[in-house]
């Protein structure tokens, strides 16, 4: 029976903002900032080592806040993914993002988890990660300087398994989605699990392009769990990249994406699997494009 | 159909407002933990245990080996102890015990705790098991070894065609109850009394009187059990010894509450088969004779391993009449965490065996696999392998029927094939195999089942299950048995029962606490009995009951009473069951079960009636392969079930849903290995069972065809279910890819492997 552990923990629930970097400043000791609480929660023999818990559902624009600006979509780190997925601006803009977010753990879980929780966890399976990457979303670190955030791309935050660049006191406060720039956009996301529901990934796919004059005029691709820290498949892109769309041309950028991989054996699947796996969503992608253009 | 209120299980509204306290619940004064040290080896010699003197060992009681008079658990074999002593036989088995009120300095307690050992060399495979220079159990490490026989092998030989042959194996299954493993024990000055999450509380029970020689009374109540499934039949009697020396030894109530690592790492699970049939068949496909070779792994130690291996082997022919059958199974000892019960208890891999057989009898003589099943479906008055002749309650071909028309099989088996072509076509060849986004492979699958309802063989005679039926000062009829309630509706089972043999209102009839200091023991709840077996008893109770007052009226009047729905009723007078009730609340009526003589069965030959009577069903599955992730989905699940009587229609179809789906969960999600000795998985995030989202569309068909002794006709039902979805659903795979299939579960990897 996991009983609370007996060290004491100071609790804050800053309202807003101003009042979140106003402790921050003050603060001599380490921060832990907290969510939707479904890592951490997860995480008991961490629980030891918190002395000083910063409850980001208090701040408002953080927990609440999902706003439309000219470039793109800014939503608060701390909202709920079922915030996000049931946003209809969202749902129709950033379809791919919904889509991977339902099929983050459970209903109860999206009720729960956050943008911000998942980027932090940094695992190789993190569901959002691969979207977020082709979505090319900008975070907004905190605390701020002179009244700006720091701003910095997603790739440019993980790295490793389980391991971010962000420092101790920093925090994620918005991701920033721009409007893809193309037109005829095509979008791609698949999650394989062991079951549908509350699992963790085996493997999962992203992809998001677009055409200009019958060729591919951008394309992103990023896979999920078959390497250490999710990144785009830059190499893979490159093959793709001002080409037309063939099936000699998605066979080729199967195999890239095979050897652009590393995936492992683990307990829930194996590095044949993952590897041929991942080439067969990217050309199912691809071959779906090919259909519907 | 929408469910009846009116037949939701009693214990439903606390569980789902969160009111039911388990044990875990408990506010228990001066509450110590227990905690356990175990083995790190499959096999070794335990040379020392020291006790680091820089801790406080007056913070915490620890008790070994040396501590405990009747070092064995008592169950079939009596060679497994409490704490291991010399030799520890697997990984994880438990070498001290400790108790202390903080859990934090349990834990600095352990850490000064060293054991030497010294490596031994372990069984880990359980075909080496019978050969190996290691000996676990006996001379030949064999816990049992059955022979079962009926007709002639040699006369099958000369007339069959063709000889088909298959291995088989079935992996391990945990039951993953909601309500992890839980008992506190709580001394008193002779006395030992047990609360917990305890499925057979007369076994707990039997086995602390042996551990203590009689020297402690001891007392077991069943608190509300979150599931169970098996995984309590057996194993809560080892903790509950641990609590209970710990108990005694320190004077505090002390508790083992298992976290969920603990308890998968740890406790009971499905035992895993092996198998290896020949089928001697015309080339029509008519089976004339049967050699069936199991092995079940049963681990370090017996526990129930002799009779699980007794039903498998039972099992072995499921629905099918076969004249010449020869029948092989042993239980054989490994280094590995010992299997014990599990729903459905041997017969889910002797059906999977023989099922995946059949599917090969049709592949390799290129036949309808509904067919090679309709030609050797047993009917009345056909032999099984024991020679009992079926003399009533046979539907093995109505379910069978019944099934396959509600699930148009036979159109939708070409339909699929045909959809299927295309895709399979450009798998082979490496190509891209969808034409639109939607294209799936489709599979559809049939498997029947049977479950023989009761104890196998002699078991309900050696019991010999009692009851009490006493009427309260209320006029209420109150139940002792010795059944529990784990979330299959027990409870409202037996009211049902009994309310309706004495026609008065359900909510008239009390069920007691089972506490073994008041109810008198009716057996343990397993084998689908207790409707079956002690609902007969209820049956007879109400009779008796009705009988009696009939008896204490006429003395006071000298007329007869007829009893009319609930009334006594004798020319000018009528007087409520209720009223009677009342003014003979002292009447106590005690019925004690045995088979009727026309059951007889020999268990040193195999010969006879191995089960009362046999519940029946059939279940096809539709399945969905993604072509491209080799992700398998069970879609539809039709499954007519033969049940003798629903008692309870809506918990029927409950239990037929949720058995089902455990079956499914065993073909194709539920994957745990013993690596080294070790299993390989900690809980829920690893070890994978179906949810909602795996929750196919269920037609479910409850067809009734009483058994003429169980209680209105019932049968067993609590574990049909599960026995037959497995196969049904990797007949389906059969089906789409033409290949053999022979071990579960199947994963996509697995899938996936016959194409790359
Ligand atoms: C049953 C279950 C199923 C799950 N299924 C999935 C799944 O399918 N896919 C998947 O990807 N994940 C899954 N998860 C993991 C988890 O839900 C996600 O990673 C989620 O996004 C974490 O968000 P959170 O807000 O709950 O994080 P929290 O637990 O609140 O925080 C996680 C970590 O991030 C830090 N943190 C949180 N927010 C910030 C911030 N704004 N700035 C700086 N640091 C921050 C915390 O300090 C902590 O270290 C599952 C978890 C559970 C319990």
């Amino acid at each position: 029976m996991s009983l609370m552990q007996e060290n004491e923990i100071k609790f804050y629930c800053p309202q807003n903002i101003n009042e979140l970097d106003q402790i921050i400043k003050t603060s001599k000791e380490k921060l832990t900032f907290v969510a939707g609480t479904t890592d951490l929660m997860a995480l008991e023999h961490e629980w030891k080592k918190i002395n000083n818990l910063v409850d980001l559902n208090c701040v408002k624009e953080l927990s609440q806040k999902i706003e439309i600006q000219s470039d793109g979509i800014l939503i608060g780190a701390a909202v709920p993914m079922s915030g996000i997925i049931n946003h209809s601006l969202i749902k129709d803009k950033f379809t791919i993002l919904v889509e991977a977010l339902q099929q983050v753990g459970s209903e109860q879980i999206q009720n729960r988890a956050t943008l911000g929780g998942n980027i932090i966890n940094a695992s190789p399976a993190g569901d959002s990660l691969p979207v977020l990457n082709v979505l090319n979303a900008q975070l907004w670190i905190g605390p701020q300087k002179n009244g700006e955030f720091e701003k910095i791309q997603v790739s440019e935050i993980m790295s490793g398994p389980d391991e971010t660049t962000l420092k101790t006191n920093k925090y994620i406060a918005y991701v920033l989605f721009p409007f893809p720039e193309g037109e005829n956009l095509f979008w791609y996301f698949r999650k394989v699990g062991q079951r549908e529901a509350l699992a963790i990934s085996k493997l999962s796919l992203a992809v998001l392009g677009w055409f200009k004059n019958g060729k591919i005029e951008n394309i992103r691709i990023s896979a999920g769990a078959v390497t250490a820290q999710v990144k785009r498949a830059i190499k893979t892109e490159s093959a793709l990249i001002n080409k037309e769309l063939n099936e000699k041309l998605i066979d080729e950028a199967r195999k890239s994406l095979e050897d652009e991989i590393a995936p492992i054996t683990d307990i829930r699947s194996n590095v044949e699997y993952r590897k041929q796996i991942c080439g067969e969503l990217l050309r199912d992608a691809l071959f779906q494009v090919k259909l519907e253009n | 159909m929408k469910p009846n209120p009116k037949n939701f299980r009693v214990d439903a509204a606390e569980k789902l407002h969160g009111k039911t306290q388990y044990i875990r619940d408990e506010k228990i004064e001066g509450l110590w933990y227990g905690a356990t040290i175990r083995s790190p080896y499959p096999r070794a010699r335990i040379k020392d245990i020291q006790f680091n003197p820089d801790f406080d060992w007056d913070t915490v009681t620890v008790v070994t080996a040396k501590d405990i008079l009747n070092n064995y658990v008592s169950m079939l074999e009596n060679d497994m102890p409490f704490l291991a002593d010399k030799i520890t036989n697997y990984y994880g088995e438990a070498i001290v015990i400790l108790a202390g009120p903080k859990k934090d300095n349990l834990d600095e307690a352990k850490k000064h705790i060293k054991i030497q050992f010294e490596e031994l060399p372990a069984i880990l495979d359980m075909l080496e098991s019978e050969t190996s220079d290691v000996k676990i159990f006996g001379t030949n490490n064999l816990f049992k070894d059955i022979l079962i026989k009926n007709g002639d092998l040699e006369v099958a030989k000369k007339e069959a065609d063709e000889i088909v042959h298959i291995e088989v194996r079935t992996g391990f299954q945990e039951q993953m109850y909601m309500e992890p493993q839980g008992i506190v024990a709580l001394p008193e000055k002779d006395r030992v009394v047990i609360r917990g999450s305890i499925q057979c509380p007369y076994y707990v029970k039997g086995a602390l009187d042996t551990m203590f020689d009689g020297k402690k009374e001891i007392t077991v109540i069943h608190v509300p059990t979150g599931g169970a499934f098996g995984g309590k039949e057996d194993y809560p009697s080892i903790i509950a010894g641990h609590a209970a020396l710990l108990a005694v030894k320190s004077g505090h109530p002390v508790a083992f509450f298992f976290d969920r690592e603990e308890d998968i790492q740890f406790t009971t699970k499905r035992h895993p088969s092996y198998h290896n049939d020949t089928a001697y068949v015309t080339k029509d496909g008519k089976i004339l004779g049967l050699d069936i070779q199991m092995v079940l792994d049963s681990g370090a130690y017996c526990t129930l391993s002799q009779v699980v291996l007794a039903r498998a082997a039972l099992t072995a022919s499921n629905c099918y009449y076969i004249p010449n059958i020869r029948i092989r199974a042993k239980a054989v000892a490994t280094n590995i965490v010992p299997p014990g019960a599990f729903r459905g208890f041997g017969g889910p891999q002797a059906v999977f065996a023989i099922e995946m057989l059949i599917e090969k009898i049709a592949n390799q003589l290129d036949l309808s696999p509904v067919d090679v099943r309709r030609k050797n479906l047993i009917g009345l008055g056909q032999q099984t392998p024991t020679g009992q002749i079926l003399k009533y309650s046979v539907s093995g071909k109505e379910t069978f029927e019944d099934v396959l028309e509600r699930s148009d099989f036979e159109i939708k088996y070409l339909d699929f094939k045909k959809n299927n072509i295309p895709i399979l076509e450009k798998l082979s060849k490496g190509e891209y195999p969808k034409q639109k986004r939607s294209d799936v492979l489709r599979g559809i699958g049939i498997a029947p089942s049977q479950h023989g309802a009761g104890f196998t063989g002699t078991g309900e005679n050696v019991i010999k299950g009692k009851i009490r039926v006493e009427i309260n000062k209320n006029g209420q009829p109150v139940i002792y048995s010795a059944q529990t309630e784990m979330g299959q509706g027990e409870v409202t089972a037996f009211q049902i029962i009994l309310s309706e043999a004495l026609q008065i209102r359900r909510d008239d009839v009390i069920v007691a606490e089972v506490n073994t200091d008041f109810v008198p023991n009716s057996g343990p709840t397993v084998a689908s009995r207790s409707t079956m077996v002690v609902g007969s008893l209820l049956v007879d109770a109400a009779n008796e009951i009705i009988r009696e007052f009939q008896n204490r009226l006429k003395e006071n009047g000298k007329i007869d009473f007829e009893y009319r729905q609930g009334y006594f009723y004798s020319g000018e007078k009528i007087i409520s069951f209720k009223e009677t009730a009342k003014m003979y609340s002292d009447l106590k009526v005690e019925k004690q079960y045995e088979h009727p003589p026309i059951i007889q069965f020999d268990d040193v030959k195999w010969k006879g009636d191995a089960y009362p009577t046999y519940s029946w069903a059939a279940a096809v599955a539709e399945v969905e392969v993604d072509p491209v992730t080799f992700e398998i989905k069970v879609t539809k699940f039709y499954t007519t079930h033969e049940i003798g009587k629903a008692i309870n229609y809506d918990q029927a179809v409950a239990q037929i849903q949720g058995g089902s789906l455990q079956g499914i969960g065993y073909a194709l999600y539920e994957n745990i290995r013993a690596e080294n000795g070790k299993f390989n998985v900690q809980g829920f995030s690893d070890y994978i069972i179906p949810t909602t989202t795996e929750m196919p569309d269920f037609e479910v068909s409850i067809l009734e065809n009483p058994y003429p002794f169980g209680p209105f006709g019932a049968k067993g039902l609590g574990e049909l279910p599960l026995v037959g979805a497995a196969p049904a659903v990797v007949s389906a795979l059969w089906m789409i890819f033409g290949r053999e299939f022979n071990e579960i579960p199947v994963l996509p990897e697995d899938v996936f492997s016959l194409f790359y």
